[in-house]
């Protein structure tokens, strides 16, 4: 037992730890718990003429009251005559504080309780988090970026969007962009924060609603890998000697090797409009958001609630008198304290109380307790998120999205490509995306008669969402490109590029011209059919004027399947 | 009119069995959504209510019975308050909880019911 408690005081350590640090980075005090924005004009004020209490509660070091620390606080900042009743006892009225010493006697009053005894559980339900109205959820996006970036010569997408995969998506792509010749691509594309928060914390959300200045910056950055995979190259190897007497001495050979290469990484970040929840707008998007997920909201709803009524039934909280017992010790506990603004006794008092508490419910229900807070933590994860997604609902699309992408194509100089992309959205399941890019080269050669701006991209999508708008089956594309390049493309030429059957050696980093410079335009439609919740497959047809090596016409199919982890993680595990 | 609940202690209410009680809630600023209610009476089994306008009616069954609410919230920090609806005149609606939507502690509300 002892070594539980070890494992979950570490583990309320590490994560206090690791919000502190995301909300100092949020340029907040790590120290303090936030602040409540103002509150409506129905809640009690302060008694007039009492000063404002700022009293710091430190819950850190304790296993379950850091849950309801908010509360704490609270209480110990609130006016006299709302925390006191007038015999100096514990003011036990349900609007007392508001409602905050209610919580604090009635820890199961919320789902706070279930919270403060999951952190160990929770990372074994991560994967039942994610509850079917999650995964269509996520499916029904049309923001998504999860293919490679567009400098990649397979890329299917002309025009990229301003989102990404909450989690991590995978795509395999063939086909031509702008590119001379086909290519096939694997891309991987990862919120690295959401994947070290899932892992740890089981849910890739925070507990509480976060406004804009308090989301970790980390939390809209994504990073996408691209590997070409196809090109099969070969390596000249030295033999060691015939095998047996009967064949001939070959001194070297020719060995077959896999060409696959990371082409290139990119790093995006989305910027969003300041979640304003009071605003008329958000409002309205919010109501519009909710109303339109009700029936899954409804159902997540149902299942925590039932989850919670069966915690408190097998628990006996509302029958076993020691509850009533532990709570009449509390609230005196609580008004001592108080009054003596004694805030580490509160603490160390209520973390007692919640211990007693806690251990009376394992107590009276020691065969399923652990399975019922489990479930119920799942069901609270799922409930979190899917409201959480709402939020996001209502917010739209990023305002902007800004990616830099390092990209190393086959037999051309590395660049740095710099793209901005902006997306509107409709409730007809329409969106229109937008690209403004600009592509430099990594380095110029000394010598070269080329400049180190290599060309600058202005591009554009129209989607339209077919059947079903919460989850579609069929997304039909239009989109336009255009490339305006200064100087004719360059090509590395190697040992490589020499016609079969010449052996001239050319200098090292030799460089040649090809193509044209000026305008090359990419007109593609593509149907994206969603064959599962979390798979697609894009299949594209695309006309251009010319390609970046050759000055002619050009009319390619396209096409790839892609995986979207984010909803994929719950099949994997069966649901 | 006559409420037909009555507090008996801090988030547990009491009324004759079989009353029908409306419970509503009054979220001020909009911002939050009453989307499930759930009720786990002492005698075993689980009843689900149908909510629509923030708003179910449910009979006061024969015991305890543990209600749990469900709110879908969008971040407006405000303290909802969850009323017993006594019909008539809106002012004589009795306040049975305050629900702090700051945090996740608003998704869930709990109250205990006792029939007698």
């Amino acid at each position: 037992m002892q070594e539980y408690r070890f494992i979950f005081r570490l583990v309320r350590f590490l994560v206090a730890t690791g919000l502190a640090l995301s909300t100092y980075a949020a340029g907040q005090n790590p120290t303090s718990t936030p602040a409540p924005a103002p509150k409506p004009s129905a809640t009690p004020a302060p008694s007039a003429g009492t000063p404002q209490r700022h009293i710091k509660v430190d819950c850190s070091a304790t296993l379950y009251a850091v849950t309801f620390c908010d509360q704490l606080q609270q209480l110990m900042n609130a006016a006299p005559s709302d925390a006191l009743s007038p015999d100096g006892t514990l003011n036990s009225a349900p609007t007392a504080v508001n409602g905050t010493t209610d919580m604090l006697l009635q820890p199961t009053s919320t789902a706070l309780w279930v919270q403060a005894l999951a952190p160990g559980a929770a990372v074994h339900s991560t994967a039942k988090a994610y509850a079917g109205a999650l995964l269509a959820w996520e499916a029904a996006r049309l923001d998504k970026q999860k293919g490679s970036a567009q400098s990649s010569s397979a890329s299917t997408d002309v025009v990229a969007k301003p989102g990404a995969s909450g989690l991590l998506s995978l795509a395999a792509e063939t086909g031509a962009f702008a590119s001379t010749s086909n290519g096939s691509s694997l891309t991987l594309n990862g919120n690295v924060w959401n994947a070290a928060h899932l892992i740890t914390n089981g849910t890739l959300y925070e507990e509480s609603i976060c406004s804009s200045n308090c989301v970790n910056p980390l939390r809209t950055t994504n990073v996408i890998a691209t590997f070409t995979v196809d090109n099969s190259n070969t390596t000249t190897a030295t033999t060691t000697g015939a095998a047996n007497s009967g064949s001939a001495n070959v001194g070297t050979v020719l060995l077959p090797t896999s060409n696959a290469r990371l082409s290139s990484i990119t790093s995006r970040w989305n910027f969003w409009h300041s979640l304003d929840p009071a605003s008329a707008k958000f409002q309205t998007a919010w109501n519009k958001a909710k109303n339109d997920q009700m029936s899954a909201l409804t159902s997540a709803g149902n299942n925590l609630g039932k989850a919670i009524g069966t915690l408190t039934l097998n628990a006996k909280i509302t029958s076993d008198p020691v509850f009533q017992t532990l709570q009449n010790e509390i609230a005196a506990q609580l008004a001592t304290d108080y009054a003596s603004q004694n805030a580490k006794q509160m603490v160390l008092d209520y973390e007692s109380f919640l211990e007693r508490f806690f251990a009376q419910c394992r107590n009276n229900d020691s065969k399923d307790f652990d399975a019922l807070i489990i479930a119920a933590s799942t069901s609270l994860a799922t409930f979190q998120q899917l409201n959480q997604q709402v939020i996001d609902s209502a917010r739209g699309t990023p305002i902007l999205t800004a990616e830099y992408t390092f990209s190393r194509p086959a037999n051309q100089p590395s660049t740095h490509d710099l793209r901005f992309i902006a997306a509107e959205s409709w409730k007809s399941g329409a969106q229109i995306s937008a690209n403004l890019a600009a592509s430099i080269y990594a380095s110029v050669p000394s010598g070269a008669v080329y400049g180190r701006v290599k060309d600058v991209q202005l591009s554009a999508e129209f989607d339209q969402a077919i059947g079903n708008k919460s989850a579609p089956p069929l997304v039909l594309s239009l989109a336009g490109y255009g490339q305006y390049q200064w100087d004719p493309s360059v090509l590395n030429l190697t040992s490589a590029n020499l016609a079969p059957g010449t052996n001239i050696l050319l200098p090292p980093n030799a460089q040649q011209f090809l193509g044209t410079s000026g305008w090359l335009g990419i007109v593609q439609a593509k149907a994206t059919i969603q064959l599962q919740k979390a798979i697609s497959i894009p299949l594209a047809i695309k006309w251009s004027n010319k390609t970046d090596l050759l000055n002619a016409q050009d009319v390619r199919g396209q096409f790839g399947i892609n995986y979207d982890f984010s909803s994929l993680i719950a099949y994997l595990k069966g649901q | 009119m006559p409420c037909s609940l009555k507090s008996a202690g801090v988030a547990t209410y009491s009324a004759p069995t079989g009353t029908k009680v409306t419970i509503k809630l009054n979220s001020l600023l909009g911002g939050a959504s009453l989307v499930s209610a759930v009720a786990t009476p002492a005698s075993g089994g689980q009843v689900v209510y149908t909510v629509a306008g923030d708003a179910f009616t449910f009979p006061v069954l024969a015991g305890a019975t543990t209600l749990v609410m469900t709110f879908a919230l969008s971040g407006v920090h405000e303290s909802a308050a969850l009323v017993e609806d006594c019909g008539g005149d809106g002012s004589n609606n009795p306040t049975l909880a305050l629900i702090q939507t700051w945090n996740s502690s608003g998704f869930t509300h709990s109250l205990t019911i006792i029939g007698n």
